[in-house]
């Protein structure tokens, strides 16, 4: 099944004989309807009535981006929803519940931001002593989130994932080229190329965690972690927790280790505050996320199956569904090994 | 596992050819005049002959569908156009 990325201002989208035609200043480009399963949109595109039309009829997710990546919104047709899940969802915020699944949420982002640190561990034979040191931390605290048997309390979960956070992105800069001047995470606006890469890439993926969330039949703006602040996706940021490292920051080691861009590639944000990415920039990195949304894993509560992690974000999502609806807490976070 | 599939045809009629030809380009990629890939698991491919045998006018025309499986696609030599057709995974315009 094809992703199919609209990323060029200035295109149409067209619809006939089952068949969307794509056509851009003189060029063309035919891809058949039964053979997409997702299309994401950026600025500048304009999508033909009975394109969208057919997009519904064929309940083909359509995501449409911000041209800085943040997620602006999904076409949304009618659509099955469980009204149980839901409501198990609503009951359990501030229950001890709701504490130890956002809980099991944390564990899973450290565990994946552990093992990303330690693939550089192991390449570089533990020369890099910042990075042993900060591999250390995060087990500590990996053992901490694992062992209690009562849950945490909220403001020490919280205090947790932020102290691995800084101590990750810290040691991720020797994952980096030097030349990109990256030491630590900052972010709206981000302030160098890999902020900035990371932005866009996380955008895309919430963009992503978000379609998986409503299909799970969950609610979208109520989570456990990022417990009910407003205006804000809550269990979307909750489920994406775990595939930050893994999807994201992954793919952003990937492009930069392809040394295919250049500063050149980045431009400053029309506030001149930060840095975006060029037009060339956006189609190699989604090329990249893309090629890891498509990787397969192990997934342990399948069987062991082959699943391709876009396919596992889905799959985590009707998980949390079925625990929060059975209220039996058996939801653990997709962790690499 | 998605398979693909070789379809050919010879119609004598202009028009159930045009028809013919229209309805597999809704499911199948074109590699000559009247040669087809169509990458479908075995039950859609038979939904789509249903649709398509309908169109033709039997003996006078005729249709032919040849699986090409994993091997027979690796093994398949193609001059002057692509490989044989898979759906790519992403597409990025």
């Amino acid at each position: 099944m094809t992703t199919l990325y609209l990323t060029e201002p200035g295109t149409t989208v067209g619809y006939s004989n089952q068949v969307l035609t794509v056509s851009r200043k003189e060029k063309t480009t035919s891809c058949r309807l039964a053979e997409v399963h997702l299309v994401v949109v950026l600025p500048g595109i304009q999508l033909s009535h009975s394109a969208i039309s057919a997009f519904f009829d064929n309940g083909i997710e359509t995501i449409f981006l911000r041209r800085d990546g943040r997620f602006r919104g999904r076409l949304q047709g009618q659509f099955a929803t469980n009204p149980t899940v839901r409501l198990a969802q609503y009951q359990k915020v501030n229950t001890t519940f709701g504490r130890a699944l956002a809980q099991k949420l944390v564990f899973g982002k450290v565990c994946n931001q552990r093992v990303l640190l330690q693939q550089r561990n192991r390449k570089s034979r533990g020369r890099i002593s910042q990075l042993t040191e900060a591999i250390d931390i995060l087990s500590a605290y990996q053992q901490q989130l694992k062992a209690s048997d009562t849950p945490l309390q909220e403001d020490e979960i919280m205090g947790i994932e932020g102290i691995c956070a800084r101590t990750y992105y810290q040691a991720l800069r020797h994952w980096f080229p030097e030349k990109w001047g990256f030491t630590g995470r900052n972010r709206r606006p981000p302030r160098d190329p890999i902020n900035a890469l990371l932005s866009w890439g996380y955008g895309v993926l919430l963009a992503r965690v978000f379609a998986a969330c409503v299909q799970g039949g969950l609610d979208p703006y109520l989570g456990f972690f990022h417990a009910i602040a407003p205006y804000r996706p809550n269990m979307v940021l909750d489920l994406m927790e775990e595939f930050r490292p893994v999807i994201v920051d992954r793919a952003t080691i990937r492009l930069l280790e392809a040394d295919l861009l250049t500063w050149e590639d980045f431009e400053p944000s029309p506030d001149g505050a930060g840095i975006w990415l060029g037009q060339t920039a956006k189609k190699l990195f989604l090329a990249q996320l893309e090629q890891q949304f498509q990787t397969k894993y192990r997934y342990p509560p399948q069987n062991q199956r082959r699943l391709a992690l876009n396919q596992i974000l889905l799959e985590q999502a009707r998980w949390m569904g079925r625990c929060l609806a059975s209220s039996e807490l058996d939801y653990e976070a997709f962790v690499l090994r | 596992m998605t398979n693909l599939w070789l379809v050919c045809y010879d119609i004598r009629d202009d028009k159930r050819r045009q028809r013919l030809a229209k309805l597999m380009e809704q499911r199948c990629q074109r590699v000559q005049y009247s040669v087809f890939e169509c990458p479908v698991d075995a039950p859609t491919l038979d939904k789509l002959l249903s649709r398509w045998l309908k169109v033709l006018k039997l003996p006078e025309d005729s249709l032919r569908v040849y699986p090409l499986d994993a091997k027979a696609k690796a093994q398949a030599r193609v001059y002057g156009s692509p490989p044989p057709y898979e759906p790519p995974d992403y597409l990025i315009l």
